[in-house]
């Protein structure tokens, strides 16, 4: 099953520990592109304070040591006319848990590009992936205290994908060209070399921490609440103003060819609605209606739909009993308790 | 030859039935004229009910008639046409009828293709009719023997190896009298066989052969002290040594009872499997010979059922009782032919009676009844015997209570109502020409059923319980066939409803005593009721019967007798496995009653007798109101219900201590295992969803009366299975020990127009009101303490603020408020239509539905006592089976209100695990593909009301032929859409997962087909999923929820949170189960779709590597991917941290 070289896997231990890896130079082998994408295996570790906290429950087995493969597809993004994309990597598959220091030590990892000349690392909105939000974003909350804000790691939905804008393209190109060949040993997705960093960085928050965190969002003071409300609706007011004005400015303005457009006035809605009045238009149509057995033809009409209808439904519980039947349902001794 | 087979076979029925036209020539001037009663006109009325139908039938012909004058006007088609016209004309017909003679047109198929299954195929049994005719010649060949005395007798035939089967007593060894065989009067094939009312089924059926004892073999007092049927049991034996001697006769014969009855004993002839010329065993039948008398030899005064015929005391001056059964079982040797007379007769005049008479009898099999006596004494013969009563007569004075014209269908129901309706112990049927002639006390309470002219009660054979049973199930099923809404063809005809299990709301199993060490039974009790079984039994059911009182509303005892063994050895003197079953019906208002009040200590003769029957138990107690009676207390007990004391002492009491220490209670582990269950055993927890209730009230008021704010609080609704004792864990205080469940309230603000126009902006507004209400109940009582929350980002269309209203008194509610507008704004939001959709879904479950289902349970678990701990214990085998995800709190307690509200064929359950192993069984039967579940709570559903839905489910169906969007289908009345709580979860995986499970469980449940294990171990396993089943398991290790002080951060529920972001991240690609009871595991299965290799794309949805490691070409647009199972468990790890412990990928 593995599609990588089994061997080389095993040689590779414990990556929680591993010594700090070097930017490694290209192996002879040409990578696997598809479609176009060069194909960039990577080391997918397990989470710190795992392995961190039990390294003696080795032989625990399960996923806890063994190194586990993530593919990366990336290419040149090309947007005719658009001349940042010249510069730009497209980078699919991502794991859940991608940010932008993540990418900024790939790089660095795999074609020693400094931090520095990366521009810009853009997470795309996947077009399958649910907008369903289960965490208050920290955009929408106005008058936090200052122990309300705790910043809480962004995870992606599976299958993401980033733009990474280098800020030169000698950058993209030397990222790019480390691309074209195979890793010796496949970089290794962290943040940091070192165990303790990556514990305290809040952005590899994780586990009960994180969802400490999101509750704690969740429940913020009263204050703050009432500040954020307060300030969303000041704003949508004066939105609403704005667009009445125009509104009734449009109306009472001429267009281009001297007309006046006519339209409905903002007031509010009254008791009833449109809808009201239809259903008692309705009612009132029904009740004037025209006697529906004084003409002969109507009364045999009338006894040919309910024939008809009758013949229908005898056809349709015929075509229920094959069903049943079909299904053996007939036989009263192979019941379920028999 | 063949043709000469077929001539002999036709020539055997012909000359039972030539007999059979002598004497119904006599009698055809007797046809009464009687006018059919009130049955018929019931009948008229469920036409009614039909409402427009019923006056259809002429306006059909004419249209009909219309329509083929229309068509035949068309004359180029005539030809082809008029083919089609008969059709449609036969068709008409069939309509009308059906409309008419039945429930509804489909019943009537359903009841056309029963039928069709039940026939027996005829070619298999002509070869039958060859033997039988062969058997007469053979027995009519048979010379006498010469008279003997006993010891004569027995040496005779034990050299030929048969032993006389004589029934207990057996006759002294110096008897007096002498045992003869002469040649029979008479040889008859009678009952099912020559009427051909036998049916298909499994068990193979009986061709009853009469052969009459001559007269002149018998003496004028041979009806006293068992001397008829010792000399019949001669006889018997007799023939069966004779046949044994026949070289070309090969036979597989053994002693039976005929239909239970110890005096008498029949032979049985089974077919062996030699391929030789009585070779029958293809025809799934076996033939019984049965001795029998004509009517003339005794006179039948003699052995009228209020004569002593047993002298079974030597004491002069005891008076000696009547021996009713004893009496019975002679009148009725007489009665084999004359009685297949009358069901011929009967089935001549009347089209549909011999198939009302295989309705009736797989009705009765199915609930157990059978003509024998384990059988609770009502087979089909009875059936029949009671029709052709109620053809005669039976009504109000005398007229008849079934009329000629009716179809099978209204035969049998009618019969059915009469069963219902008319207690045959207070007044017998007797359709007979002259009256009773003996006092219906002597059955001493057995129902009587008299249509003959020799007094035999044709319905002898029954006990109490089992009249009482048969009254119960008649009145059960005559309610279903009553009720228009529902089509329960398969609970009235094909299902099996005979079951311990699940029939009764308490159930053992229990062990007879040696009838050797009861010498009552052997003194006296046997001259009234041979089989010591029923005997048993019958006392049993007396006590139980006096001592539960109102507690039980039926109690059933039951035993079997296989009533089979070989001819060489004497008859056994019992026949079966030695245990009895007892099942009772409680009635769920008085079953848990702890005290019993007796007589006034005053009234000393009856006093005396209540210390008697309860022994030390009894007591003379003071009550409230001053009144000094004897009385019985019981205590209440975690394990033991009330009525399981009772039994268990009364038994013991009345029967001895061993009996009372070797009852099996069924489901008694299972019981044991929900009661040890701290949740859900607690005895008290009804009062805490009380308490929880009440102060759900004060916060109601206190909400209500906030004046303070824009708007008033119009209403607080209770919407949480903590407001509806439905949730696991009975609410408790708010506590910070562990994560507490807030009681969901959904608050309604009075109208107003002044909402915003905009979604956002309303649930902002939302989150203002309930600022201020946070504001406004602080002012009012500041030991309330409150806390705002969000349940997701502030940007969305859908509600994203609660409440947290902790009260003094340590109760914790959570408060959403519901606007008037959403719904309509929900549901025409053009931005995003399925994101509005979806949204106006969650908004009523959540909101308006959930209150509203809220409210409608809380009533049901007032109406049903035992729906509460039912439904709690349902909830239970769902979270073990780590299905709380998928499965909607709400359905799993419509599932469970379905069987208290639509019991058939059994009753509502009174009994916690019984309403349990019910909804199990439902499940695990439940065919949702093809049948909706529609509940109607308050029986305000119309015909077409039910036909809406299910049309509505139908339509659904057919858009959806694979189950992808909507699995099961449970409409109510206050959501009759059917999937609100079904769609998207379960989804068919699920649904399909819970039939397995349930499937699974049941077979888990019993051992055997009668009873639930008792094994703990193995109850145990019904609540275990197996892990194997999954493709990964993550193991969670037990949180450590920080200590929060306060109602700000109370402990969360991480686990439950993490799963939700699992599900959003890894959205449709795997499905993830978890038991949020437990939360120890979360176990996934991937989509098996994305396990497939595929083409390459960008967006694929999920994680993916390449399938080969070629280096492929760069052009190559078709290089495949599968999905990288092991980076996306990683995924999960690494969000997971320190909540997991370890992972297993199993596939």
């Amino acid at each position: 099953m593995p599609t990588f070289d089994d061997a080389k896997m095993r040689v590779k231990a414990k990556l929680g520990t591993a010594k700090k890896n070097k930017p490694v130079s290209a192996s002879g082998t040409p990578t696997q592109i598809i479609s176009g994408y060069c194909v960039l295996p990577i080391y997918l570790p397990a989470p710190v304070s795992t392995t961190g906290t039990s390294s003696d429950s080795e032989d625990e087995g399960g996923l806890k040591q063994t190194p586990v493969v993530h593919y990366l597809y990336i290419r040149k993004h090309e947007t005719p006319g658009d001349n940042s994309s010249s510069r730009t990597l497209f980078v699919a598959n991502l794991p859940i848990d991608a940010t932008t220091l993540h990418m900024h030590k790939l790089f660095s990892t795999i074609a020693d590009i400094a931090p520095s000349s990366i521009e810009t690392v853009t997470f795309l909105p996947s077009p399958t992936g649910t907008s369903f939000q289960l965490i208050p974003s920290l955009s929408s909350l106005k008058g936090l205290q200052e122990s309300e804000i705790s910043q809480i790691r962004r995870i992606l939905p599976t299958c993401s994908a980033a733009h990474v804008v280098f800020t030169d393209i000698k950058a993209m190109n030397k990222a790019l060209g480390s691309l074209k060949f195979q890793q010796v040993t496949p970089p290794v997705w962290r943040l940091s070399d070192s165990v303790e960093q990556e514990t305290e960085d809040a952005n590899a928050m994780t586990g009960s921490a994180r969802y400490m965190a999101i509750h704690k969002r969740r429940r913020i003071s009263s204050a703050a609440l009432q500040v954020t409300v307060d300030s969303f609706m000041s704003a949508y007011n004066k939105a609403e103003t704005q667009r009445e004005r125009d509104a009734k400015r449009a109306r009472s303005m001429p267009d281009d060819d001297g007309f006046v457009t006519v339209s409905r006035g903002v007031g509010r809605t009254a008791v009833g609605t449109s809808s009201d009045a239809l259903k008692a238009e309705a009612k009132k149509r029904q009740k004037k209606g025209e006697l529906k057995d004084f003409y002969r033809f109507q009364i045999r009409e009338e006894k040919k739909t309910r024939m008809n209808e009758l013949l229908k439904n005898f056809k349709m519980d015929q075509e229920k009993i094959r069903e049943l039947k079909a299904k053996r349902k007939f036989k009263p001794f192979s019941s379920k308790l028999a | 030859m063949a043709k000469r087979k077929r001539s002999e076979s036709s020539s055997m029925v012909d000359f039972a039935l030539a007999r059979e036209r002598d004497i119904e020539n006599n009698d055809l001037n007797a046809e009464e004229s009687g006018q059919v009663d009130e049955y018929s006109d019931d009948f008229d009325e469920d036409n009614d009910e039909e409402g427009d139908k019923s006056s259809m039938p002429e306006s059909e012909e004419n249209s009909a008639n219309s329509l083929l004058a229309a068509e035949s006007l068309n004359p180029g088609k005539v030809s082809k046409k008029k083919l089609q016209v008969s059709r449609l004309a036969d068709d008409v017909h069939n309509i009308h009828e059906a409309i008419q003679l039945y429930k509804s047109n489909i019943f009537k198929m359903e009841i056309d293709e029963l039928l069709a299954e039940l026939k027996i195929d005829e070619d298999k049994t002509k070869h039958v009719d060859r033997i039988l005719h062969k058997l007469k010649v053979i027995i009519e060949s048979i010379e006498d023997s010469p008279e003997l005395l006993l010891p004569d007798a027995e040496e005779m035939l034990s050299k030929s190896g048969i032993s006389i089967p004589f029934p207990d007593p057996k006759p002294p060894k110096d008897a007096q009298y002498r045992f003869k065989y002469g040649g029979p009067s008479d040889y008859n094939v009678v009952n099912c066989y020559l009427l051909k009312t036998m049916i298909k089924s499994p068990e193979r059926f009986g061709i009853d052969v009469v052969v009459n004892m001559p007269k002149n073999i018998f003496h004028e007092k041979d009806t006293l002290n068992y001397r008829y049927f010792h000399k019949r049991a001669y006889y018997l034996a007799y023939i069966a040594s004779y046949l044994k001697s026949q070289k070309d006769l090969l036979f597989d014969m053994s002693y039976e009872l005929l239909d239970g009855d110890h005096l008498r004993p029949v032979l049985r002839l089974e077919s062996v499997k030699d391929g030789g010329e009585f070779d029958f065993h293809r025809a799934k039948c076996y033939i019984r010979i049965i001795p029998g008398i004509s009517q003339d030899v005794f006179p039948l005064s003699k052995i009228s059922p209020s004569r002593n015929c047993v002298r079974y005391s030597q004491n002069p001056a005891e008076s000696l009782k009547p021996t009713p059964f004893y009496n019975s079982s002679i009148l009725n040797d007489t009665y084999f032919f004359p009685g297949t007379v009358v069901l011929h007769k009967a089935a001549k005049s009347c089209d549909g009676f011999k198939d009302a008479m295989k309705l009736g009898e797989i009705w009765l099999r199915q609930r157990g009844f059978k003509s024998s006596i384990d059988g609770g004494g009502f087979g089909s013969w009875e059936w029949g015997m009671l029709m052709a009563a109620l053809l005669q007569g039976g009504g109000a004075k005398g007229s008849r209570s079934l009329s000629k014209g009716f179809s099978n269908y209204q035969l049998f129901k009618a019969t059915l109502n009469y069963i219902a309706s008319n207690d045959f112990t207070e007044t017998p049927v007797n359709t007979s020409k002259s009256p009773l002639g003996f006092d219906k006390g002597v059955f001493g309470g057995l129902p009587v059923l008299v249509n003959n002219d020799i007094n035999l009660n044709l319905l002898y054979r029954m006990s109490v319980s089992s009249y009482r049973r048969l009254r119960h199930e008649a009145s059960l099923t005559v309610a279903e066939l009553d009720d228009v809404k529902g089509d329960h063809f398969d609970s009235v005809f094909l299902d099996k409803v005979d079951s311990l299990i699940y029939q009764y709301d308490f159930a053992s199993l229990i062990k007879f005593p040696s009838f050797r060490d009861d010498k009552t039974y052997r003194d006296i009790g046997r001259v009234f009721n041979p089989s010591y079984y029923a005997y048993f039994t019958s006392k049993v059911y007396q006590i139980l019967h006096w001592g539960l009182g109102e507690r039980a509303s039926l109690i059933s005892t039951k035993f079997s007798e296989t009533s089979r063994w070989p001819l060489t050895s004497p008859k056994p003197s019992s026949l079966g496995d030695g245990a009895f079953t007892l099942g009772i019906l409680l009635d769920p208002e008085n079953s848990e009653r702890l005290v019993i009040h007796g007589p006034s200590a005053e009234d000393k003769a009856q006093a005396e007798e209540f210390r008697k029957f309860w022994g030390r138990k009894s007591e003379l107690r003071r009550f409230k109101d001053g009144s000094i009676i004897e009385s019985v207390v019981w205590e209440p007990h975690s394990e033991r219900s009330i009525v399981s004391q009772i039994v268990t002492y009364l038994l013991e009491r009345h029967f001895g201590e061993a009996i009372a220490k070797d009852i099996t209670f069924v489901a008694d582990a299972l019981a044991k295992t929900f009661a040890e269950d701290m949740e859900l055993g607690d005895g008290s927890a009804f009062t805490k969803f009380q308490k929880n209730l009440d102060e759900f009230e004060l916060l109601r008021k206190l909400l209500i009366d906030i004046d303070d704010l824009p708007l008033r609080v119009s209403s607080v609704m209770p919407a949480s299975p903590a407001l509806r004792y439905a949730s696991i864990r009975p609410p408790t205080k708010f506590s910070i020990e562990c994560v507490h469940e807030f009681s969901d309230v959904v608050i309604e603000l009075e109208t107003s127009s002044k909402w915003p126009d905009d979604l956002v902006a309303v649930q902002h507004s939302k989150a203002a009101f309930l600022l201020g209400i946070a504001e406004s109940i602080k002012d009012v009582d500041a030991a309330i303490s409150t806390q705002v929350g969000l349940e997701r980002d502030l940007v969305t269309i859908e509600n994203f603020s609660y409440l947290d209203i902790l009260l003094p008194s340590g109760y914790a509610f959570r408060a959403r408020i519901q606007t008037d507008r959403e719904s309509s704004m929900l549901r025409n939001y053009s931005i995003d239509k399925d994101l509005g959709l979806r949204a106006h879904r969650n908004l009523e479950r959540n909101f308006s539905l959930a209150a509203r289902h809220t409210t409608e349970f809380q009533t049901m678990c007032h109406r049903f006592p035992f729906l509460s701990p039912a439904v709690r214990r349902v909830k239970k085998w769902f979270h073990s089976h780590y299905l709380s995800p998928q499965v909607d709190d709400v359905l799993i307690e419509l599932i469970t209100l379905s069987i208290f509200l639509k019991p058939f064929p059994w009753t509502a359950p009174a009994n916690a695990t019984t309403g349990f192993l019910r909804t199990l069984y439902f499940l695990a039967y439940w065919d949702w593909r093809a049948d909706p579940l529609i509940l109607d709570v308050d029986n305000s559903l119309t015909i077409s009301d039910v036909q809406a839905i299910r049309d509505t489910f139908k339509s659904l169906r057919n858009n959806d032929l694979e189950y992808s969007q909507t699995a099961m289908f449970v409409a109510v009345n206050y959501a009759r859409d059917g999937t609100t709580w079904t769609s998207p979860n379960p989804s068919k995986v699920i649904a399909s997962r819970i039939t397995m499970l349930a499937r699974a469980s049941c077979e888990v449940l019993k051992t055997g087909n009668t009873i639930v294990s008792n094994n703990k171990s193995t109850i145990g396993r019904i609540f275990v999923s197996p892990l194997k089943d999954f493709d990964f398991v993550i193991h969670l290790k037990k949180v450590d929820h920080r200590p929060c002080l306060d109602v700000k951060y109370p402990p969360y529920d991480y686990v439950g949170l993490y799963f939700n972001e699992l599900q959003t991240i890894f959205n449709g690609n795997v499905l993830l189960l978890r038991n949020a009871l437990e939360n120890d595991v979360i176990a996934g299965v991937w989509d098996p779709s994305i396990l497939k290799a595929r083409n390459w794309k960008v967006y694929l949805g999920y994680s993916t590597q390449p399938s080969t490691t070629e280096v492929a070409n760069a052009s190559d647009n078709n290089a495949h991917v599968r999905a990288n199972i092991m980076a996306m468990v990683r995924e999960m790890q690494r969000l997971g941290g320190d909540l997991i412990s370890k992972i297993d990928v199993l596939k």
